[in-house]
């Protein structure tokens, strides 16, 4: 019987995991910095610290906020490579953490970077740079380490899932706690669905001219909200199996597709795959890719 | 298998239990708190009635109205932009940020046509809002600020 925390993964899953997190970090951090550090120049009145952030009484001035992001950056690089990664790693996901509690820090929280910061911080304390990695390359034994199978390798994989689990879950306790069962007579996702896109064209945004277009026929929303609370609640059963995992990952992504679609959110974290990238074996694609490569 | 480096299994299992702790802490307080990135994830989840929206909109010189793009107001974010009317309305500062935004107006060629400005608070209905061929008129209209665009 497969342990339920100590299972064992191959190093170069966890290897091809950082490669993910992190370059979404560095991506995130580098292609989101106008919005990110646009937050440092906000007026001081609007400032509402949560997080790590409380331990300010007053706003970051603009030039150490900015050397925080750069600094973010120079580690998520280097995390991303492997480089220095018993220093880097922890840097950087801190960094990150401070960098996106800073931007909800002003009375808007954003929901969008939980997993990413959540995940980043887990793979600073695995030894996820015994692969595919600087430190590795310059290293022989961990290059040979790197390629073990092993419980040291997999356990941080494991807590990574339990984490993306635990978030969709307490999601999913959200909607039964504020709404209760009315929550899944689809009323109440019709009214968000509406009242985002509304909200967006008054405010001379983008919206969903399919999201506005369903407002008019309430019967989708009954099955959908269903499948939105069916999602989130049963999301531990993805810790039950690696096929239960895939498949579960499947449907969440399939959710966010839908949030896309009617109300223009965009979760980047989990559209992209990478959220879900513990469930999976991602080290399995570099090497397809290696042997098409060789075969050609 | 090899066995390289032995797994230190005590320090993974505080870990981890200090880790899902935390996530699930915020659900248990009441009211829950949300916060980052330990969140009660409380987005979607309550229901939404007819409510006020603050924003602010420019009319030209015939009076026609003209919404202002967010990162006029706050930042490309839309939902930071929501947050900063809504700031200023509670707090009374609705006059200052439609100068601020004027200013920012002002400054950009393709709304050359706007004269002046309004912080409103506009009542919508979500639920009728898309019923018609457009985007419903207000319900009810309250005007929390003016200025003028300097030109």
């Amino acid at each position: 019987m497969r342990p339920f925390y100590f299972q064992e993964a191959p190093g170069r899953r966890l290897a091809a995991v950082r490669v993910l997190v992190f370059g979404f970090a560095l991506g995130w951090l580098v292609g989101y910095a106008k919005v990110v550090l646009s937050v440092l120049a906000f007026p001081a009145h609007r400032f509402a610290p949560i997080g790590v952030v409380s331990l300010l009484e007053a706003p970051l001035p603009k030039p150490l906020g900015l050397a925080i992001w750069g600094v973010a950056v120079i580690a998520s690089a280097a995390a991303l490579l492997g480089a220095f990664y018993r220093v880097a790693a922890p840097v950087s996901a801190l960094a990150l953490l401070w960098v996106a509690t800073y931007r909800s820090s002003w009375g808007m929280i954003f929901h969008t970077e939980n997993l990413l910061v959540m995940h980043a911080l887990v793979l600073a304390v695995a030894p996820a740079a015994d692969a595919w990695s600087i430190d590795a390359w310059r290293d022989p034994s961990r290059r040979a380490r790197g390629d073990e199978v092993h419980a040291r390798y997999g356990v941080g994989l494991r807590l990574m899932a339990m984490i993306t689990v635990t978030a969709y879950v307490l999601a999913g306790i959200a909607k039964l706690r504020a709404a209760g069962g009315v929550w899944l007579d689809g009323d109440v996702l019709l009214s968000h669905v509406a009242w985002d896109n509304l909200r967006k064209l008054e405010l001379g945004d983008l919206h969903s001219p399919i999201g506005a277009f369903f407002c008019r026929t309430p019967e989708v929303f009954g099955p959908l909200a269903w499948t939105s609370l069916l999602l989130e609640l049963g999301a531990p059963l993805a810790l039950l199996g690696p096929r239960l995992g895939r498949l579960w990952s499947f449907g969440i992504w399939a959710f966010h597709l839908g949030v896309l679609v009617l109300m223009a959110i965009a979760f980047v974290y989990p559209l992209t795959g990478i959220a879900f990238a513990p469930f999976l074996a991602p080290e399995r694609w570099v090497d397809r890719l290696r042997g098409q490569s060789r075969r050609n | 298998m090899a066995d390289g480096r032995p797994l230190r299994r005590a320090p993974w299992i505080v870990f981890g239990l200090a880790v899902i702790g935390a996530m699930i802490a915020p659900v248990f307080r009441e009211p829950p708190r949300d916060s980052f990135p330990l969140s009660d994830y409380p987005m979607f989840s309550t229901v939404r009635g007819p409510a006020y929206i603050d924003v602010v909109v420019g009319f030209d010189a015939e009076g026609t109205l003209h919404r202002i793009p967010p990162r006029l107001v706050a930042n490309a974010e839309v939902m930071q932009a929501a947050q900063t009317v809504a700031l200023a309305v509670r707090s009374g500062r609705a006059r200052v940020l439609c100068e601020e935004v004027a200013a920012r107006v002002a400054a950009d060629p393709s709304r050359a046509s706007i004269v002046r400005l309004e912080v409103q608070s506009r009542y919508f209905d979500p639920r009728t809002y898309f019923a018609g061929d457009g985007p419903a008129e207000p319900l009810r209209l309250l005007r929390r600020g003016r200025c003028e665009v300097p030109r």
